[in-house]
């Protein structure tokens, strides 16, 4: 039994160290990649001329809401005033508002809706192409259809030449049709390109492998080995027959 | 005395192993000693540290992968691949996910990808990348993912 113990030390003295001279050298490194989906959107209100309802309540500047809703506005021109472009995250959906109404696809994100009016009766310009794209297309069409449709508006969509165009809507802020998602997250990377600079030798958070020239090392760690093992059992068997003589 | 006795037996087994190990013979005559030496190689790769993607960011940089300082055997690279399932998940139901994709200037990187680095200075700048239909499909929530970069020293494909 003493001489199999032996044996597996020796065995074990012998293999250890080489597995470990020829070790694959190769390091893992990780990094973490995190981010916050939140759980509402805000819509701005923009509505100079006329005012917008939802559920017969003026909406305020700005209404929060639960993410993937869907909600539907009516919208009132003032008096002697009517719709003349209805832009939803700084896409036009004119043609999307039926008798005063508009829904919202499902909001994935901080929109603005803006409304702009001109006078009733004036032509309807031609609707230019919005500068800048909304970061997030419309996941779902409008499924509900007005309930209240006002029908003593008039319709927009029919234009009369016969008047000028003299309430030109409120160009002095052109920026108001963008979409609130197109400003960058306050939580910006936390080190956006930045590298992780350890050296390996002197920290746990090294990104360096290192090898070397192991034939020198393996060939002494092996015959050292067989040494130490050698030595071990002729120690341990002389003690052996000692004890039995 | 008997475990002196094995002691010192240990001792001079090993002393002595080592004397021959190294020891050179001179019979006399003429004879060559070859000098040796050897250079370890050293390299020092840096990785992408931790990234928060903002909301909605189509495309957020992630840092580079670069081999920052490098001694190596001439027929010898470094080459650095990348492990991850490529969704970030859900703290709260991890099977909630949002996928992404790593990406260089010039390819998508994935389980096949490699970068050799041989020179001091080579670099590959990374980016993350989610779809906008992803994130309009995404569940409120903090989301996660560890990306592990394996770092090898490896024979140079030539």
């Amino acid at each position: 039994m003493k001489k199999i113990a032996v044996m597996l030390l020796a065995v074990l003295l012998f293999c250890v160290p080489c597995m470990t001279a020829f070790a694959a050298p190769t390091e893992q490194k990780g990094a973490t990649i995190s981010t916050t989906v939140p759980a509402t959107c805000d819509i701005t209100f923009i509505s100079v001329g006329g005012r917008i309802e939802e559920y017969s309540s003026v909406v305020d500047d700005h209404e929060t809401y639960d993410r993937r809703t869907v909600h539907t506005y009516h919208i009132i021109p003032e008096e002697g005033k009517e719709i003349a472009k209805v832009l939803f995250g700084g896409e036009d959906v004119t043609s999307q508002v039926k008798d005063g109404y508009f829904t919202t696809p499902a909001l994935t994100t901080d929109m603005t809706l803006e409304v702009i009016y001109k006078d009733a009766g004036t032509p309807v310009e031609p609707v230019s192409e919005p500068t800048s794209e909304p970061t997030s297309e419309p996941t779902s069409e409008p499924t509900s259809e007005p309930t209240k449709p006002d029908t003593s508006k008039p319709d927009s969509s029919k234009p009369d030449s016969s008047k000028p165009d003299s309430s030109k809507p409120d160009s002095s802020k052109p920026d108001s049709s963008k979409p609130d998602s197109s400003k960058p997250d306050t939580s910006t990377p936390e080190q956006s390109g930045s590298t992780d600079t350890s050296t390996p030798q002197s920290s746990d958070n090294s990104d360096t492998a290192k090898t070397g020239d192991t034939t020198t090392a393996t060939a002494f760690v092996i015959i050292t080995a067989t040494a130490v093992s050698a030595a071990f059992i002729i120690v341990l068997a002389k003690s052996r027959r000692k004890e039995t003589e | 005395m008997k475990k002196l006795l094995t002691l010192a037996l240990v001792g001079a087994m090993l002393t002595a192993t080592g004397i021959t190990a190294f020891a050179v013979d001179y019979p006399g005559g003429t004879q060559n000693t070859e000098i040796t030496t050897s250079v370890e190689p050293t390299f020092t790769v840096t990785v992408p540290a931790d990234t928060t993607v903002p909301f909605n960011a189509l495309s957020t940089e992630f840092g580079s992968v670069e081999l920052e300082s490098a001694r190596l055997a001439p027929d010898k690279a470094v080459q650095v691949t990348v492990t991850s399932d490529y969704n970030l998940n859900n703290s709260i139901d991890d099977t909630v996910v949002i996928p992404y994709s790593l990406n260089t200037a010039e390819e998508a990187v994935d389980a096949d990808y490699a970068a050799t680095f041989t020179t001091a200075g080579e670099k590959v700048d990374l980016t993350i990348n989610i779809t906008q239909a992803d994130w309009d499909a995404a569940a409120a929530g903090d989301y996660g993912d560890t990306v592990t970069f394996n770092i090898a020293y490896v024979d140079e494909e030539l």
